[in-house]
């Protein structure tokens, strides 16, 4: 862009030499384009010091008379304001950037800023106009796909669940793989202050995601940090990767009113195929024929119509978004002040979300003498939980029971009460969805305030103190219409607070010398994490009317009651250089000292160093002779950084409460040894390597970045199994090591750029590699599970983390088939598994690796189309190479009951007599050999191709004063995937993992279509 | 400005004042000091009741029991998930890796073994009267040794922790250490346990607990003599009687009878409870003209999984036998059609423990761990692999005989001592339906592999023991495999 801009300034200037001659009042004419080169309709062209304006036309074109010496304030919502001496010009074409974006852009590193051309290490930079338009009730949603190195998916379609989030793969295997986020300077305390599910409420492993607290809204700009040159300044935190998030501030110039509003509408996008009633009657029946089952299972001909249970569960939803912000600014001060409203409903019956913010910013400053700033944000979040989750069986959801219920049902009994199948121990579905319910108030208050003084020009102190305070109060009712609610309903209330404190003292110098530049920064901070938390619950009420409004008013007998407080302490030294040598060679070196209460006085503190060494070589003759490279920087980084996201006092022998003894009738409350506790743990140690280039070609129109990187990480924290005889499953040890390494490659192309059309690409591609090097004295660990699933995956050295690990089904037993090889009891039609060790029987040793959950390779791409002020946007994004177990097909080949509903694809298609396929068995004995739920039909490829979103959007040509700018769009999410995978969605995780990829009933992503506008007064 | 520059250098200075060690240090503010809870007498109580409680898991129990039933001629099962792992047993197709193994005996046994061990370590210095701390040491090693005896079952010897700070990787123990252990740990307990009826509680060992347990160890090792002498102990402590009927002794209201030697406390709440029922329950039960008063309602949660008995056991019942009742055989539905569940294959249920005020599927009955029939019946063995068949050892199995309503047997009817043995063996079977001894009871008498082979199983010799968890195997390096695993 930089580069475009110098060679319209050049061409200006050319042109203004060549005119010669001044006028007292001169005629100016232009265009005005954006960043991509579309032109802008309705953007403001002022002289400066007047209220002479005009706007561009719908070409982008204006024309304005000015008087000698006049300036021209170039103005439109979302961009800088530019200001542009006219001189002796009369055409001034000007191109405007985003907001935040100015010619010699800075971007936000840890603890300052460094100006974009300057970074040695590996970033990506991301503007609110990059992100991801649509429904996001978070700000992950929205960088979803944005980022080379950045692979990031929504766990559930639950309106505001939790996200995974995984920067350049994963580098722990029990310590949390969550970057780090920092908003305004200030980490962010990520825990949920309420993660339980309530007594007699489905267990659901995916709690809301605490960010949703941020109104995405609010964002001028996201910065993710991938190499350790830039997360070694967060030490113990960095290890994950860093992502730090600024809100947006004033401008100064007179008030700017923006509201922004959308409504939409979504629909489940996929549900799961099961057996459609009359498939369920014929192919259940045939079984039974054919020896499964037992008779008494037969499925009654005259089931009627049966219920088609899932649609049962959904609806078509809507969601709306208001926000409002005002903005402005005098000479020194500046000030943002904005009100968010978010309401989504769920494509689920009985879940949704509302979500109220507000932020006001504020800083005033005088260049090189002082700054002082405060920024305050409040949110309160209004949850509906629908009965999701993984609970099996007469504890599982309601949309677990929807896949499987008996689909010859009815719903209702002829007298209006559920209808309950004699074959299943599910409740009935909707008796599930209306009669287990939940909901949660989330109030979050979260600050910073700093102030700097500059004790000269080049040198500045700095405090800043920040807080976070997030309470929430789930309520939760298990009526007595559901199984599970007899007799008299279960009520449940869970509080919760997490509060966060930190206070910062940094310094910083900024000098240059001739041909050097210094760039420097040390500080110190100290954190408090505090948590605690109350639960009760009740049951048994005479009279359940007042659910869990009342939890007094049950069996005070069957009360229970339980509470936890804990804290953390981080206290840390830091330190930055950031050096350039005539504007050529950059190198920045950078240490923390990390200490923390989470581990023992052996270890309590960690170094982290890291160094980077960047050569701009546009900057070189050799280079600058080719017209074409307008940028190119080969850059390289070295560092080490830690992860600490464990639970605390691990190193602390301690003992707590543990399960009721029973003695005649009575409960006795009992006190065990809490944890097998280690005093030598420490951090996990990751070293990272980085190389890459950053290049701009032919005036911007090709530009992105390629990179390599190898990241070792050592003394990894691993929960390891103990010799259970020791009475501890576990111990949390530091050993075992894992490395990640791939190549993130980022690529944007200005394809054409003509005639007020633009076509521009963007996309991303990154392809991992990950691999566990060694499990301490264990060869392998056999962990992961879901439901009634467990044992799913092998972390085992050369492997890729929790490989599914499992059976290889090659076939099916056929007639014509050797049976003598095989000694375990097989028939004609049933699966025929790969007989590893040729022991002519299917044990654990016959387990083979079936896949993993993380993918070889991600990739976001973003056409964007414009002509005039109409544009349209597609964005598509996919992975390939991961794998996922789908506890749906588990239980169609290994049934839980036999007349539970299957999948329909594998049962239609099944072995008989006169279809002997290969691919599927008879299903009329699928446990001859055992129950081998992981294999190689249940772990199904994840790849995916998804159009996340496409937008059209037009800028409305504004004549008035009053409005200033108008943009209307509609936006489409999730408008189709192209994937091999036969559950619900291969990006779907239902066990709150971040690794561990199970589809166990999962909320169903929607498909969404919005319309909204975006005005400036 | 001059404020502002004072208040940021000031704030800075404080803030670096800080990063010392000593800011880092935190409190659990939400668990125990060790010290304050091994010092104690409530600290050690509640210590005690963990080790209690490890070994109470009521809704572990009907594994427990599944898995010593459906590996002989006693129970069957179908359907739901535990079939999926049931399957294996009944077909003797298990392996290490079961999780099984791991969760249902070894994890919980080796807990308790923990809870205890800490216990009669920190016992010496707990502010406590020494009758307290006697007491409390005595039921500690009661608990330890019960958890050997229950892991000694399972897995034959296996590592004796005697200490919390033994190595974590520590070796099997050998088949005489650990007889020796367990019959020294039990006769010691017995001294300062208290006598029955004197217990604090329901639940809690006494004497007699401590004396049946080493009298069924004792009778599974084959060391005859020393098991009639252990019964021979319970039955002077002049305390335990043989309920009078059968079916009734299980019920809630009847808890504490005189026949229950040793139980598992049930209560119906949330995994507190007896889990048998709602396994045994057919589809759709209602009620049964057996036990009419029993009687399903709303809200008593039937498995998707069949606890069935197998025709085998069932039709060897003499029609008049009281033991008879608790086996069902037909039932009504929630539609009120009555079936037939003798017309499926191994298809009667057990329906021993079942509560009309159970929650859920927690029943509040009790399981029997040890009662008084099942000391009469060993002494009756161990009387007769010493002795063969005589009055006296007729004398034990008689009253048991005449409890259940059926005839006694005399010396015509068991004139060897194989006969007597098989005698034995039948009525073991018909008196301890759903109770778990079916396993152990035929390996005893080297029945469990050849009937197994009856079945038409391809059951291994080495089957009698069950393989390590191989989640031990892993993490322990001193640990060896049983042998043809």
């Amino acid at each position: 862009m930089k580069e475009i801009l110098h060679k319209i300034i050049f061409t200006l200037c050319f042109v203004l030499v060549s005119i010669t001659g001044a006028f007292a009042q001169t005629r100016v004419s232009g265009t005005v384009t954006d960043e991509q080169g579309a032109t802008v309709i309705g953007a403001t062209v002022k002289i400066k010091g007047t209220t002479t304006a005009v706007t561009t036309n719908t070409d982008g074109n204006y024309v304005i008379d000015v008087p000698a010496n006049a300036t021209l304030v170039f103005s439109f919502v979302g961009s800088a304001t530019q200001e542009v001496p006219v001189g002796s010009r009369t055409k001034l074409d000007i191109k405007l950037l985003p907001e935040g974006k100015s010619l010699d852009e800075v971007v936000v590193v840890g603890y300052g800023t460094v100006k974009k051309s300057d970074v040695s290490g590996s970033l990506v930079s991301l503007k609110a106009s990059d992100l991801t338009p649509g429904a996001n009730v978070n700000v992950q949603q929205m960088m979803q796909g944005r980022a080379a190195g950045v692979q990031i998916s929504q766990r559930s379609g639950e309106p505001g669940s939790a996200m995974s989030v995984k920067i350049r793969g994963v580098s722990s295997i029990s310590g949390g793989n969550d970057p780090l986020y920092v908003i305004d300077g200030m980490p962010v305390n990520n825990g949920s202050p309420v993660t339980g599910t309530g007594a007699q409420f489905v267990t659901n492993p995916n709690p809301r995601n605490p960010l949703n607290s941020l109104n995405p809204s609010d964002i001028q700009s996201i910065e993710i940090l991938k190499d350790a040159s830039a997360t070694a300044i967060y030490g113990s935190r960095g290890a994950n990767g860093v992502v730090l998030i600024t809100t947006k501030r004033g401008s100064t110039g007179a008030m700017k009113v923006n509201y922004n509003a959308y409504y939409g509408f979504q629909r489940v996008a996929n549900s799961a195929d099961v057996l459609s009633p009359q498939d369920y009657h014929d192919v259940l029946n045939a079984i039974v024929d054919a020896g499964g089952g037992s008779a008494a299972e037969r499925v009654a001909d005259n089931f009627g119509t049966g219920t088609n249970w899932q649609p049962q569960l959904f609806r078509n939803a809507r969601t709306q978004s208001h926000d409002v912000s005002v903005s402005g600014g005098s000479a020194n001060s500046r000030y943002f002040a904005s009100l968010g409203y978010y309401d989504q409903d769920g494509v689920v019956k009985s879940s949704g979300l509302k979500r109220y913010t507000a932020r006001v910013n504020i800083e005033s400053s005088v260049a090189n003498k002082y700054a002082v700033g405060f920024n305050l944000t409040s949110s309160f979040i209004k949850d509906n939980i629908a009965s999701v989750g993984t609970g099996i069986n007469e504890s599982g959801s309601a949309l677990y029971s929807a896949i499987y219920y008996d689909p010859t049902s009815p719903i209702y009994n002829p007298n209006g009460t559920y209808y309950r199948s004699s074959f299943m121990t599910m409740d009935n579905p909707l008796a599930l969805i209306y009669g287990q319910t939940a909901n949660s108030d989330s109030y979050r208050t979260a600050g910073t305030a700093y102030a700097e003084y500059f004790l000269m020009p080049s040198l500045s102190v700095k405090a800043r103190v920040g807080g976070d305070v997030n309470s929430s109060q789930k309520n939760v009712f298990v009526d007595p219409s559901t199984t599970l609610g007899i007799p008299g309903g279960v009520a449940s209330i869970l509080t919760g607070t997490n509060n966060y404190y930190m206070g910062e003292g940094t310094i910083a110098y900024k000098q240059g010398f001739g041909k050097h530049d210094i760039n420097a920064v040390a500080g110190v901070t100290y954190e408090h994490f505090g948590s605690y938390s109350f639960s009760g619950n009740a049951r048994g009420f005479a009279l359940p009317d007042l659910t869990y409004n009342a939890l007094g008013s049950g069996n005070a007998a069957l009360n229970q009651i339980n509470s936890g407080r804990a804290s953390t302490i981080i206290a840390s030294y830091l330190a930055r250089v950031n050096y350039t040598y005539n504007n050529k060679y950059i190198l920045t070196a950078s240490f923390r000292a990390d200490g923390s209460s989470r581990f023992g006085p052996n270890n309590s503190f960690g170094y982290f160093p890291s160094a980077a060494l960047a050569w701009k070589l546009q900057e070189e003759d050799f280079i600058k002779q080719y017209d074409f490279i307008n940028e190119l920087k080969a850059r390289v980084s070295y560092g080490a950084i830690g992860n600490q996201n464990i639970a605390n006092y691990l190193y602390i022998p301690t003992y707590s409460i543990g399960g009721d003894a029973i003695f005649g009738a009575n409960r006795y409350s009992s006190i065990a040894p809490s944890r097998n506790e280690n005093p030598d743990l420490k951090w996990e140690a990751a070293k990272q390597f980085d190389v890459g280039v950053d290049f701009g070609l032919f005036n911007g129109r090709i530009r992105g970045s390629i990179e390599y990187y190898k990241r070792n990480t050592d003394d990894l924290l691993i929960s390891l199994p103990q010799p259970l005889s020791t009475g501890f499953g576990s111990r949390t040890v530091n050993i075992g090591a894992m490395t990640n390494s791939g190549v993130d490659i980022q690529l944007g192309a200005t394809i054409i750029q003509k005639d007020g059309f633009t076509w521009t690409v963007d996309g991303n591609v990154s392809f991992l590699k990950n691999k566990v090097l060694n499990v301490g004295p264990l060869s392998r660990i056999i962990t992961g599970g879901a439901g009634f699933i467990s044992n799913a995956t092998i972390i085992t050295p050369g492997e890729s983390i929790n490989s599914y690990y499992g059976y290889d089904i090659v076939g099916t037993w056929q007639t014509g088939d050797d049976f003598s090889v095989v000694k375990d009891k097989v028939k004609p039609g049933d699966i025929k598994y790969r007989d590893v060790n040729n022991d002519g029987t299917i044990t654990d040793a016959d387990r083979v690796i079936l896949g993993k959950p993380l993918p070889d390779m991600n990739y976001g791409l973003t056409n964007t189309i414009s002509y005039k002020g109409l544009s349209l946007t597609a964005y598509i994004e996919g992975t390939k190479g991961s794998s996922i177990l789908n506890a749906m097909m588990v239980d169609s080949y290994f049934p839980i009951s036999f007349r539970r509903n299957k999948l329909a694809e594998p049962y239609l298609n099944r072995w008989t007599p006169t279809n002997p396929t290969n691919e599927y068995p008879s299903f009329v004995n699928p446990t001859s050999q055992g129950q081998r739920q992981v294999n190689s039909k249940t772990v199904e490829s994840g790849d995916y191709l998804r159009l996340q979103s496409a937008r059209l959007s037009y800028n409305v040509p504004m004549k008035n004063k009053f409005v200033k700018s108008l943009n209307v769009y509609a936006t489409g999410n999730n408008l189709f995937t192209i994937t091999k995978y036969k559950g619900v969605d291969p990006a779907v995780n239902s066990t709150g993992d971040d690794v561990l990829k199970i589809d166990f009933a999962s909320y169903p992503y929607s498909r969404t279509f919005l319309f909204g506008l975006n005005v400036q007064f | 400005m001059k404020t502002l520059k004072y208040i940021v250098l000031s704030a800075c200075l404080l803030i670096s004042a800080g990063g010392c060690k000593k800011m880092l240090q935190v409190t659990p503010e939400a668990e125990f000091a060790p010290a304050n809870v091994l010092t104690s007498e409530s600290g050690i109580k509640a210590l005690l009741f963990s080790s209690y409680q490890n070994y109470q898991d009521q809704p572990n129990m009907r594994d427990v029991i599944n898995i010593a039933e459906v590996t002989t001629d006693m129970a069957f099962n179908s359907g739901g998930n535990e079939n999926l792992y049931l399957t294996q047993f009944i077909n003797f197709a298990w392996d290490p890796s079961m999780s099984q193994f791991q969760g249902v005996n070894w994890g919980p046994s080796y807990r308790v073994i923990r809870d205890a061990n800490l216990v009669l370590e920190s016992i010496g210095n707990v502010q406590a009267s020494d009758a307290t701390k006697k007491q409390f040491a005595a039921e500690a090693r009661f608990l330890r040794a019960l958890a050997y005896v229950t892991l000694y079952n399972w897995y034959g010897p296996v590592p004796l922790r005697t200490s919390s700070t033994q190595d974590a990787n520590l070796a099997k123990a050998t088949d005489d250490q650990m007889k020796t252990f367990i019959e020294t740990e039990i006769n010691t307990a017995v001294t300062d346990l208290p006598d029955p009826g004197k217990e604090e509680a329901l639940g809690r060992a006494t004497k007699g607990a401590a004396l049946g347990i080493l009298t069924k160890f004792l009778l599974n090792t084959r060391q005859w003599q020393k098991a009639a002498d252990a019964a021979k102990r319970v039955m002077d402590l002049n305390y335990y009687q043989l309920y009078p009927v059968f079916k009734d002794m299980f019920k809630v209201e009847n808890e504490g009878n005189k026949e229950m030697i040793f139980v598992m406390p049930c209560i119906n709440q949330t995994d507190q409870g007896n889990w048998m029922a709602a396994g045994a329950m057919p589809t759709a039960f209602l009620s049964t003209p057996q036990l009419p008063e029993y009687k399903w309602i709303a809200g008593i949660q039937n498995f998707a999984t069949m606890y069935r008995l197998r025709d085998q056991l069932v039709n060897t019942f003499a029609t008049n036998d009281a033991r008879f009742i608790p086996v069902m055989r037909t039932y009504v539905n929630t539609s009120n059609v009555t079936i037939n569940l003798q017309a499926t294959v191994d298809n009667c249920r057990s329906m021993k423990y079942f509560d009309n005020s159970a929650v859920k599927n927690d029943h509040g009955n009790d399981f029997p761990i040890i009662r008084y029939a099942d000391i009469l019946l060993s002494r009756a063995e161990a009387v007769n692999e010493l002795n063969g068949p005589t009055i006296e050892a007729l004398g034990y199995i008689n009253p048991v005989r005449v409890r259940a309503g059926i005839p006694q047997l005399t010396l015509v009817d068991v004139p060897t001592k194989d006969l007597f043995r098989a005698a034995i063996l039948r009525e073991r079977g018909w008196e301890f339906i759903m109770e778990g001894k079916r396993r152990e009871d035929l390996i005893r008498q080297d029945k469990f592999i050849p009937l197994a082979k009856a079945r038409g199983l391809n059951a291994r010799d080495e089957q009698v023991l069950f393989p390590i968890p191989q989640v031990e195997i892993d993490a322990n390096k001193s640990m060896v495999q049983n042998k043809g695993y």
